[in-house]
């Protein structure tokens, strides 16, 4: 119960105004509050009101108690949310406002003086997630999301299904009047839910409902923690409506619970060391990596690890994890790699059985495996089988491996470098040497290949992706760039053909393939970069834009600078091709494919869409020779701070 | 509809640049198939995953220009073809059709070198 001041400054054990409704409805009948005459002397003998019944009558709401003339207080539980968020270090939130969270909103904004954090206002839920979601692949640490309850986390719930795939942290905060008695008539039932959590509880790490400012402050530090310490994937907390909007005695502190420092799980030595003599004995390693570089010195490691045993790398882009300037790199060789090892050493892989076979996608399934029989295969990590939930299956394919090491990437790299340079017998080092020759002389012919595929269409119109993505190149090579998209549906040009030399280049994609997150997460990569000084662009895909818009005002009003080249090629092409293929698997033809399916008639102009949301913009351009002065001008804009857009007329992949 | 259209006016475009070397066939096709096959590749997708002068893409499927299959591997690939690819049976794609296909890729020139690409170099 909190204790309040009454107006003439003495303090009483009064109970707040909603809390002394409540407990008039218990008490029932005959309960009188000094000060207020009963409402009975004021009306005719009735029949007493039944137990449960509030007694909010006509003659009650006459002569009401007299703290409930008080309207104003100097702080609320809401304040105390915002201290626990300032301990966090949390540097922005982002949201879409919402009544549910109206108290904290304005703590955020007025007692915490919108500052650490910093409220970002998002045209939709799915968009201040996204946000969150580039955030923290580019910085290194979480944001937190204020989202409205029920509608608001059904908005946002796709974009927190991407985070929690790409297990990536992210902090949601979300409101509710749970509360009934309190809840205004009308919308507020309508948004206000028993366990606000549940519509993601099952791709979401935890979650909690505190019922008191004290246990707020626990469950949102352990929320926290949870969501940064490996396996990392968002947290949930329901901010109740009472708990935000209850007044706070002057004077009273509550303290805010010491966030520990976090470390991340490791393998286990013991295993670590025979996956190390495995990975040193092996005469055709590859080493496969997936989500697994989250900074600079994880990626210094692996290469540190496959210099040493001169094994060839496939990076296969959740993170970007090894330089493709660096002769170990064969990603683009990784088809017969896999074929012929003897031993697959993969770090952090998402989807390992994937890329140990192939099914095809025809009217009968088959699979074939794609390894030489008798291949020995290691993995560290703490993908699926470590947090998996029944529900969604991102677990994937269950896939078999001599030894399965349950430890983080990055936490688990430095025993198992140790381990594999105290592995290598002095007289193995010439064959692993010679083995590293060979190795380069095969990277050799890797990047003349892919220069000489990029000249076919170089002309055409529409813009083929090749042309599109070295115009790109030569307009921000010189500068500390990020690319912050995904880049398979531009055939990967940019892994081919650019320099990714540096951990920061890269933040990998969607985790769970949800359309709609390359424009929010490249606006929130871009967030994070911007204090460093490094350019930010994304490959925006067109379809991917039209989902949630209005993250371009975002960036606009919030200036960060974020340069878009919208890949237009006016389809969803993926899903053409799905209907391409089950027509062609009845005999129909494929003419009709593009019902429901292309982004035409009229076409999208996509400048005209950036500018009505202050965003500078150029196009569509379709002439592949008007294309380098354009993304120059926009180059330009994003280097003073403010987003901007070329739009591309181009081809489909 | 509309944005076949598009695509073939496109198509027309790049076929005609000046910065194209020609690539001169054996023995060059009528007029009619290379159109006919243009029409062809754009109405029955094939554009999607290969690329609207047959480029190709690592995501979705290979080059088909420049060299050009030869056609009774081009005819057995687009029936029982291997891996992912979708079939095209003649019942949507006759084996005419499917000759001017390969007269229209056939009549797409040759690319530049990269060496004399700037952005390439």
């Amino acid at each position: 119960m909190a204790k309040t001041r009454d107006r003439d400054g003495s303090a009483q054990n009064q109970v707040g105004r909603r809390r002394f409704m409540t407990g008039a409805a218990v008490a029932g009948v005959g309960l009188t509050v000094a000060g207020v005459a009963p409402a009975q002397e004021a009306t005719p003998a009735a029949a007493p009101p039944k137990a449960g019944v509030p007694i909010e009558t006509a003659a009650a709401e006459q002569h009401p108690p007299a703290h409930v003339d008080q309207l104003t207080t100097g702080s609320t539980g809401s304040d105390y949310m915002v201290d626990v968020l300032k301990s966090l270090d949390i540097q922005y939130i982002a949201s879409n406002p919402g009544s549910t969270f109206r108290a904290l909103q304005e703590s955020i904004i007025n007692y915490g003086g919108n500052k650490m954090p910093e409220f970002l206002t998002c045209c939709h839920e799915e968009s201040a997630v996204g946000i969150a979601h580039g955030y923290a692949k580019a910085a290194g640490k979480p944001m937190a999301t204020l989202l409205h309850g029920t509608v608001g986390m059904m908005h946002g719930s796709m974009a927190i299904y991407n985070a929690y795939v790409d297990r990536v942290p992210i902090l949601v905060l979300t409101g509710n009047a749970g509360n009934a008695t309190n809840r205004r008539p009308g919308v507020e039932w309508a948004h206000s839910v028993q366990d606000g959590a549940s519509l993601v509880r099952d791709f979401t790490k935890w979650d909690d409902q505190p019922a008191s400012l004290d246990a707020f402050g626990n469950s949102l530090v352990r929320a926290y923690k949870l969501a940064v310490t490996a396996p990392q994937a968002p947290t949930v907390i329901v901010a109740d409506g009472d708990l935000q909007e209850d007044a706070l005695e002057e004077g009273t502190t509550l303290r805010v619970p010491r966030l520990s420092k976090v470390t991340m799980p490791a393998g286990d030595p013991n295993a670590v060391r025979e996956a190390a003599k495995l990975l040193v004995a092996a005469e055709n390693p590859v080493i496969l990596v997936d989500r697994y570089a989250r900074s600079a010195e994880g990626m210094a490691m692996l290469i540190a690890l496959a210099e040493a045993v001169q094994a060839p790398v496939c990076d296969l882009g959740a993170r970007m994890n090894f330089p493709n300037t660096h002769y170990l790199n064969h990603s683009e060789r990784r088809g017969p790699l896999v074929a012929e090892a003897d031993v697959i050493f993969a770090i952090e892989p998402v989807d390992l059985w994937g890329t140990m076979n192939r099914l095809r996608d025809q009217l009968h399934r088959t699979t074939q495996s794609a390894t030489k029989p008798g291949v020995k295969v290691v993995s560290i990590g703490l993908g699926g089988d470590f947090m998996a939930k029944s529900n969604y299956q991102d677990f994937q394919h269950y896939a078999e491996t001599d030894l399965a090491i349950a430890g983080d990437g990055e936490a688990t790299m430095p025993g198992l470098l140790d381990a594999v340079r105290q592995a290598i017998a002095a007289d193995r080092r010439s064959s692993l040497d010679a083995r590293g020759e060979k190795l380069k002389k095969a990277f050799a012919g890797i990047r003349d290949r892919a220069r000489a595929e990029a000249t076919y269409g170089w002309d055409a119109s529409p813009i083929s992706t090749a042309r599109m993505c070295m115009e790109l190149w030569n307009a921000i090579k010189d500068s500390d760039w990020v690319l912050a998209s995904e880049t398979g549906f531009q055939s990967n040009w940019p892994k081919r053909l650019w320099s990714f030399d540096k951990q920061h280049r890269h933040i990998g994609g969607a985790g769970g393939a949800g359309v709609g997150y390359g424009l929010p997460s490249s606006v929130g990569a871009a967030l994070a970069n911007r204090d460093k000084g490094r350019l930010t662009v994304s490959l925006q895909g067109d379809g991917d834009l039209m989902y949630a818009p209005g993250a371009l005002w975002t960036a606009a009003h919030h200036s960060i600078p974020i340069l878009s080249v919208v890949h237009n090629n006016r389809a969803y092409h993926q899903e053409v091709m799905h209907v391409q293929r089950m027509a062609n698997r009845h005999n129909r033809g494929t003419e009709r494919a593009h019902i429901g399916t292309t982004l035409t008639d009229p076409y999208i102009d996509y400048a005209t869409v950036a500018k009505g949301m202050g965003v500078y913009s150029i196009g569509p351009i379709s002439n592949p020779a008007d294309l380098g002065p354009a993304l120059q001008k926009a180059v330009e804009v994003v280097k003073r701070g403010e987003p901007a857009l070329v739009d591309v007329v181009s081809q489909p992949r | 509809m509309v944005l076949r259209a598009f695509i073939i006016g496109a198509l027309a475009g790049v076929l005609s640049s000046p910065a194209l070397a020609p690539q001169a066939a054996a023995q060059p096709a009528p007029a009619t198939a290379v159109a006919n096959g243009q029409k062809l590749y754009v109405a029955q997708g094939c554009y999607e995953c290969h690329g609207m002068v047959g480029q190709g893409s690592s995501f979705s499927g290979p080059r088909l220009a420049s060299p050009v299959m030869p056609a009774a591997g081009f005819v057995k690939q687009l029936r029982q073809p291997r891996y992912e690819m979708p079939p095209y049976s003649d019942k949507v794609l006759s084996d005419a059709q499917v000759g001017d296909i390969i007269a229209y890729l056939q009549s797409i020139p040759r690319p530049a070198a990269a060496d004399s690409i700037t952005l390439l170099k």
